[in-house]
């Protein structure tokens, strides 16, 4: 690709040419200042369009302004009939909330039956409650505190690992870079990997991942405790594989969402973009894999050992990479349980039939946390109070 | 809803539509306008308004029934959670369809006058083209392109307009006006071919190439 093929493909370009504004000519004139190089063959393959320019119908300044206000118009109005249908679907909920209320006896039950089924190894995979701060543990066992928040890894060359953006590691030897690493991130972090192969893994808080320093044989392996964001790089040659303590998720390039708590009762699989199959540990010869599609979502659940598929928004499953937390129609416990594992807290229920309403919204976690409980508060019609630093109570 | 919490959107820095790396920033005006935010409806309105209006121009000459049309667009995009999974396909939706309901009306409103977009033309008329094209510009070259351009058809004006007017991409373009995206970015660049700077015996090739085909 030459430069006047980049040009053509760039739709900033023709945008600079036939939509100037303030914005468009400061990105142009940074990016002719970082390329000194280009900048003559631009201006002239710019110059050359005068040939090509087109009168432009405008809207003028005021029309603009009344067709906006128009829209906002139109806009409330359809606000207003939703409000309506909005009071009756709440009026169901009320029945709803009673149905559950019957059967929450039964679920105890049930519960306490599927706990005899213990994982193995789930109590050493519980993220350690000593644990200061997000790791990296390196194959030889020297583990390295990753110092921050929000951190970040990356391992595209192996050789040359780099730790928050800054070279931390040097191996040389070819041996230990197939060995695994593992990244632990405590409630309250979150962590963004780069794996050899340039798949990135955003690791939610209460997670951990463990991976070769570079892959290797016929498949890309990593297993994952928690939650984590995939986005895959594509290679036929060699699938991907996400292994959980109950199930595997192959792929050969994609992105999907992975919730695999050991202490939830459920390991979610959510498809955004590709295709993956799903099979579960110790699976027969005759069963099938399951196979998403984007936009679905893969609830199996580990007492039933059964998955069931649904259609779902995927952005509402992964929009937490960014720090927002948007969730449509879930359970209120389900949400106070992602809160608690971000920012490292324990919340109580004074009635826990609280838990058991469905609730919708979006939360920005990059907020502090009284911000985000007002909201809280707000669509949950709850009281939450602060017990001490760690704890909080819900009404 | 009537509150959420959500990135605070800064309008001194609003990143470009067109910037693939903004895709996130798009993504998030568009969740936060679902929730019936005021803040981003205007901030997809003012990216977006502009361009709709100067394509629907092209398409009618009635400002009145293209206004008419550009709200009905947002009031859609609001109501109906269209499945615009991402921001990225967020321009393509605006412009099919807005193409969509300008064709319905003017075929609603023209259907006893006897004729519909099918007959009426897509008006692009590049500067080339045009009487009031600076004289002393014109040289072997410019007329060269005149002539290319006056064998141009309807479809393939609209092509690039859109192709110099939108951030939509060669699939994008493609399924808009019913063409294989290969067929679009050929087309384009063989008229761009004639721009690239290397004017030479080259472009009478390019050229017969590009108009015999």
């Amino acid at each position: 690709m030459d430069i006047y093929d980049k040009l053509i493909e760039n739709p900033l370009f023709f945008k600079w040419i036939y939509h100037p504004s303030q914005e468009i000519d400061s990105w142009w004139n940074t990016y002719l200042k970082m390329n000194p190089d280009e900048a003559d063959q631009i201006l002239r393959f710019k110059q050359s369009f005068i040939a090509l320019d087109f009168p432009h119908q405008k809207l003028t300044d005021l029309e603009k302004k009344e067709l906006a206000k128009r829209i906002i118009l139109g806009i409330e109005s359809v606000e207003k009939k939703k409000e309506r249908t909005q009071f009756l679907i709440g009026l169901t909920r009320y029945a709803a909330i009673a149905i559950l209320f019957f059967s929450i006896g039964g679920v105890f039950v049930y519960l306490q039956l599927g706990k005899q089924n213990n994982e193995w190894y789930a109590e050493e995979t519980r993220i350690p409650s000593q644990l200061e701060g997000p790791v990296l543990i390196l194959p030889e066992g020297e583990s390295i505190a990753l110092n921050k928040k929000e951190s970040s890894l990356d391992f595209t060359n192996p050789e040359n690992v780099l730790v928050n953006d800054e070279t931390e590691l040097h191996s040389k030897n070819e041996v230990q870079k197939l060995l695994t690493n593992q990244v632990i991130i405590p409630y309250g972090n979150r962590s963004k990997i780069t794996l050899s192969d340039s798949t990135v893994v955003w690791l939610n808080a209460g997670s951990r991942l463990v991976f070769p320093s570079k892959f290797s044989g016929k498949q890309r392996e990593v297993l994952l405790f928690g939650e984590a964001f995939f986005d895959v790089t594509r290679n036929e040659e060699m699938p991907f594989i996400v292994k959980t303590s109950s199930l595997e998720v192959k792929v050969l390039g994609t992105e999907f969402n992975v919730s695999a708590y050991p202490e939830d009762n459920t390991v979610q699989t959510v498809l955004k973009e590709g295709s993956v199959s799903i099979r579960r540990n110790n699976s027969g010869i005759f069963e099938s894999d399951i196979v998403l599609k984007p936009n679905q979502m893969a609830l199996f659940n580990k007492n039933t050992q059964n998955s069931k598929v649904y259609n779902v928004d995927a952005a509402y499953y992964t929009i937490w990479v960014k720090g927002l937390l948007s969730f449509d129609d879930q359970d209120f416990s389900r949400i106070i349980k992602k809160i608690e594992r971000y920012y490292n807290i324990q919340i109580r229920y004074t009635d826990p039939l609280v838990g058991l309403q469905k609730i919708s919204g979006k939360l920005d976690l990059n907020k502090n946390l009284e911000e985000v409980f007002e909201y809280l508060a707000k669509v949950s019609s709850t009281e939450i109070r602060k017990i001490d630093n760690n704890n909080y109570e819900i009404k | 809803m009537d509150c959420y919490i959500c990135l605070n959107i800064n309008p001194e820095n609003r990143p470009l539509a067109q910037d693939a790396r903004n895709k996130d920033y798009w993504q998030l005006v568009l969740l936060k306008f679902k929730t019936g935010d005021r803040d981003s409806f205007e901030e997809i309105y003012n990216e977006f308004a502009d361009q709709l209006f100067a394509y629907g121009a092209k398409i009618t000459t009635d400002r009145e029934l293209l206004k008419d049309c550009i709200q009905d667009l947002f009031i859609d995009l609001y109501k109906y959670n269209p499945t615009i999974r991402n921001a990225e396909l967020l321009e393509y939706y605006l412009y099919k369809s807005l193409k969509r309901l300008i064709i319905k009306k003017l075929k609603k409103d023209k259907l006893l006058e006897g004729f519909g977009y099918e007959h009426s033309s897509f008006d692009l008329i590049f500067s080339a083209e045009t009487d009031s094209f600076p004289e002393e510009l014109i040289n072997e070259q410019i007329e060269l392109l005149q002539k290319a351009l006056k064998t141009l058809d309807d479809k393939k004006r609209e092509l690039l307009f859109l192709k110099f007017d939108s951030g939509l991409n060669y699939n994008e373009i493609g399924d808009l006006l019913d063409m294989k995206p290969d067929t679009v970015k050929k087309q384009v660049y063989r008229i761009l071919q004639y721009l690239r700077g290397n004017f030479g015996p080259k472009i009478l090739e390019l050229l017969f190439m590009c108009y015999k085909a």
